[in-house]
């Protein structure tokens, strides 16, 4: 660990066993290259300090050297043969899923990451995932190609339309580790993250029976009963990736509206229309946001029918109520 | 060896034909070198001006403190188009290898001139619609243009593609001169193992321009079927294959890559022999390596789709196949090294540019093995380590070797000195600079941060504003070599013919060179790196 700490400048920490190999291989190349850099660039300061013309001194007339052009054409192919072989053998065990891995269903769309699980339940810009045991990501796109990336596991795959890609880890560490969408999809592409949220053995059993688990080094957060009607919504639109278009800072600049000032207020629609913006329209627009177009915004909201329930409604319109 | 000409006094190719209407009408490769240079380089200002803008945003991790995500993405796409298509790949072959191929081989002009000049507005025609369409279009796709997101964005894709493809047409002309003439107008004298390692390398990318070029030709009438026939090709929701488009993409693009480096190459191999006073290390391994790279170049382009689903198999022999890159590339800088080996170095503005070409090149090299290995490209493939990687390569190596050439024909070119002082000062800056901008991107790219984001994570700020005051010393250090280059050139004091005492025939004409290049047509009785029989 002490190797690590001092020498794998900035890698994330290794929340897998793959990313235990990995980071042997990546510091392998790491100092392999510390060492080339130094001969090269090295040894062409020190010609240029002992070789520097002075008035006695002739250069020499060297037109080449064979034996030396051959080792240094040899002994790099041999070298990068080795890399190719250890990279191969790593990217085996990245890449194959142990056959009993649960299966977790990914899917992206602009600007946001839905995961399903085989209870049905489907989680916004979050997922739990069970400590020490294998779990595949099968995922797919509803639109342009997004990129799943979980630094801290060193895995990543472009998200698709149109086929299915994998990724599989075993976690080994409880807590939260951080996702990020790696392939350009468009305005919100920086603010499309998600988190895996690894859960010891029975708090996996609470989350599975649908109770509401303390993720091991988060934050401690107060359950939603704890909170006010308007303050449950502001946590829900973070957690459904509201957020990535929309702002409660009343800048009119974003992807989408913003909430600000928006509710009991006349809204100009694209059509030439208006319409005041009551519990009605914002449950329409969230439910399905191409039944009215904002004039000055493009129709790139996915419907949230299914998504958001009863409940949660109710809390995001007391939010947007709330912010006059 | 034809003795040195004393500096005539009497008429050169500035003052020939006077007037603009003689400049852009002329069909002299000196003067269309120059005009190629002049064009190559206000793109590279309006490209660096999106680069400093884009690096300004970054300074904080949160989003929206100068512009907005959108106009963000559009920088970030006007910048990278701009200097890869106008700036980066024609900047050498269309300024210093027109200029100086010809001469170096010894002949009169390149072999078809009015082609020369017709190419140069093809380029010219081709980089105001790819500008046009990019602002006016509005294009945020990135300069990689990947479908299905360029296909539904609002942007003008298949415009700006269209503009690339002309710019990509005056490649392929440029390319068919120059390997005429190199094959058919040489001096007596200069057999094929007496040609110039500049003309080698350029040679070596033409034949990669000619080969690579149409295959873009191809990916945009694919496109534009796509977009008016509504034939599915690269759109899923049309029956496509949004993955298709990338293959076809780097398959123009990855050779398009040598198409960049390759000529900085030659102008390096041309620079450290004459500042060692030492024969080039293994000339002919240095030739030999670049056709080893552009045959290389045509099969390693799936080593950017690594974590796109593609096999497992073609992952296996793409990433194979890209070690082999990392061979003859070896070759040339060692040989470079090995050049200064027991030689008498002195350290003009060129040979400053050709060991920070080497500095730099090697960190963009060695890295590129982190990325053609297989598992660690998927942690680092789309990450800032990718940027910092292609920028070593790009910037450290072709824009080292560009600027270096620039002061090293200089004299040639204008028939002045520029001034010692006022080029290292530039040269520090941009060095210090250019590492300080860069070399942080690998470290945020391998704590993960990935590329193309508007805001970011609070853990990456400190590596993101590191990289933005550098940025502020490169464009300090560009700017101030632009103020002393055109103060030089004309007030600067009269250089001389051959004033570093190089062995390449165009510097056995005078500066700035006659209208006809040589006032007697040069004979070549020895090889251009044997510097025993030239005094400074």
């Amino acid at each position: 660990m002490l190797f690590r700490e001092a020498y794998a400048l900035g890698l994330p920490s290794q929340g897998t066993d793959v990313a235990v190999i990995w980071d042997h291989l990546y510091l392998f190349l790491l100092w392999l290259s510390v060492f080339f850099f130094i001969l090269v660039v090295g040894g062409m300061l020190y010609f240029a300090v002992k070789y520097k013309k002075s008035s006695g001194a002739k250069p020499k007339y060297i037109v080449d050297n064979h034996a030396l052009e051959l080792f240094w054409t040899i002994v790099p192919t041999i070298l990068l043969l080795v890399i190719f072989g250890w990279g191969w053998s790593v990217y085996k065990k990245m890449v194959h899923a142990p056959t009993n891995a649960m299966e977790i269903r990914v899917i992206g769309k602009q600007w946001l990451w839905n995961f399903q699980y085989d209870d049905g339940r489907v989680l916004t810009n979050e997922v739990y995932v069970p400590q020490n045991v294998p779990v595949k990501f099968v995922m797919s796109s509803e639109d342009v190609i997004h990129g799943f990336f979980i630094p801290n596991f060193r895995v990543k795959s472009d998200v698709v339309p149109g086929m299915f890609t994998t990724i599989w880890f075993e976690a080994k560490q409880a807590g939260e580790h951080q996702v990020f969408c790696t392939e350009y999809c468009g305005a919100s592409h920086s603010l499309m993250l998600a988190k895996v949220k690894v859960l010891e053995a029975d708090k996996w059993e609470a989350f599975k029976r649908g109770k509401p688990v303390q993720v091991t080094g988060a934050k401690p957060e107060a359950s939603l009963t704890q909170l006010s009607l308007p303050e449950q919504g502001a946590k829900l639109v973070a957690a459904k990736g509201c957020n990535a278009c929309h702002n409660a800072t009343g800048d009119a600049g974003g992807i989408g509206p913003t909430y600000k000032g928006l509710f009991g207020h006349d809204v100009e629609l694209a059509d030439g229309s208006t319409v005041k913006a009551d519990e009605n329209y914002i449950r329409e627009s969230i439910m399905t946001p191409t039944a009215k177009i904002v004039k000055g915004y493009n129709p790139v909201m996915p419907p949230f029918q299914g998504i958001v329930n009863e409940t949660e409604m109710n809390a995001i319109i007391a939010y947007i109520k709330s912010l006059q | 060896m034809a003795h040195a000409n004393s500096t005539s006094h009497g008429s050169n190719y500035l003052n020939h034909e006077k007037g603009l209407w003689s400049w852009l009408t002329t069909v002299d490769h000196k003067r269309i070198g120059l005009m190629y240079l002049a064009t190559v380089l206000t793109y590279f200002l309006v490209g660096g001006i999106f680069a400093l803008l884009i690096r300004l945003e970054l300074f904080t991790p949160g989003g929206g403190n100068l512009i907005t995500a959108q106009t963000y993405n559009r920088f970030f796409t006007y910048h990278g188009a701009i200097m890869v298509f106008l700036v980066i790949i024609p900047a050498i072959p269309g300024s210093i290898g027109n200029f100086v191929l010809p001469m170096m081989v010894g002949a009169k002009d390149v072999a078809f001139p009015k082609l020369n000049l017709f190419s140069y507005y093809v380029y010219l025609a081709g980089g105001i619609f790819a500008t046009l369409a990019l602002f006016l279009g509005g294009a945020d796709t990135g300069w990689t243009f990947y479908t299905p997101y360029s296909i539904r964005t609002s942007g003008a894709v298949i415009l700006v593609v269209f503009g690339a493809f002309i710019a990509g047409f005056a490649s392929i002309l440029t390319a068919l001169n120059f390997i005429i003439t190199i094959h058919k107008l040489r001096a007596q004298g200069q057999s094929w193992s007496r040609l110039p390692l500049l003309c080698w390398s350029l040679y070596a990318t033409s034949v990669i321009q000619i080969l690579a070029t149409p295959v873009l030709a191809i990916t945009l009438a694919l496109l534009i079927f796509e977009r008016v026939f509504k034939i599915g090709i690269f759109d899923p929701a049309l029956g496509g294959d949004a993955v298709l488009f990338q293959h076809f993409f780097w398959f123009y693009s990855h050779p398009a890559v040598y198409i960049m480096i390759l000529p900085a190459m030659g102008v390096i191999s041309e620079i450290i022999p004459v500042f060692s006073r030492k024969p080039i290390f293994g000339y002919k391994a240095i030739a030999l390596a670049s056709f080893g790279i552009a045959l290389v170049a045509f099969i390693v382009w799936g080593h950017h789709m690594f974590v796109t689903g593609q096999s497992e198999l073609a992952n296996f022999v793409f990433s194979l196949l890209t070690m082999f890159v990392a061979v003859p590339t070896g070759v040339k800088v060692f040989s470079w090294v090995g050049t200064m080996y027991k030689g008498s170095l002195t350290f003009n503005a060129p040979m400053k540019y050709a060991m920070g070409f080497i500095e730099l090149f090697t960190i963009g090299g060695l890295t590129g093995v982190f990325l053609a290995t297989l598992p660690i490209d998927v942690h680092l493939t789309d990450t800032y380590f990718v940027i910092a990687h292609f920028h070593y390569v790009m910037v450290g190596g072709t824009i080292m070797g560009f600027v270096g050439g620039m002061h090293y024909w200089f004299p040639k070119v204008t028939g002045k000195m520029y001034n010692e002082s006022s080029a290292s000062v530039a040269f520090w800056l941009i060095l210090l600079g250019f590492n300080l901008t860069f070399f942080p991107q690998f470290i945020a790219g391998a704590q993960g941060m990935p590329r193309r984001y508007w805001s970011y994570l609070p853990e990456f700020t400190l590596m993101n504003q590191l990289s933005t005051i550098g940025s502020w010393f490169l464009a300090v250090g560009f700017a101030w070599t632009a103020i002393y280059m055109i103060r030089d050139a004309r007030k600067g004091p009269k250089a001389g013919d051959n004033p570093w005492g190089a062995g390449t025939l165009e510097w056995q004409s005078p500066s700035p060179p006659p209208h006809d290049n040589f006032p007697v047509d040069p004979v070549v009785t020895t090889w251009p790196y044997d510097y025993r029989g030239i005094k400074i």
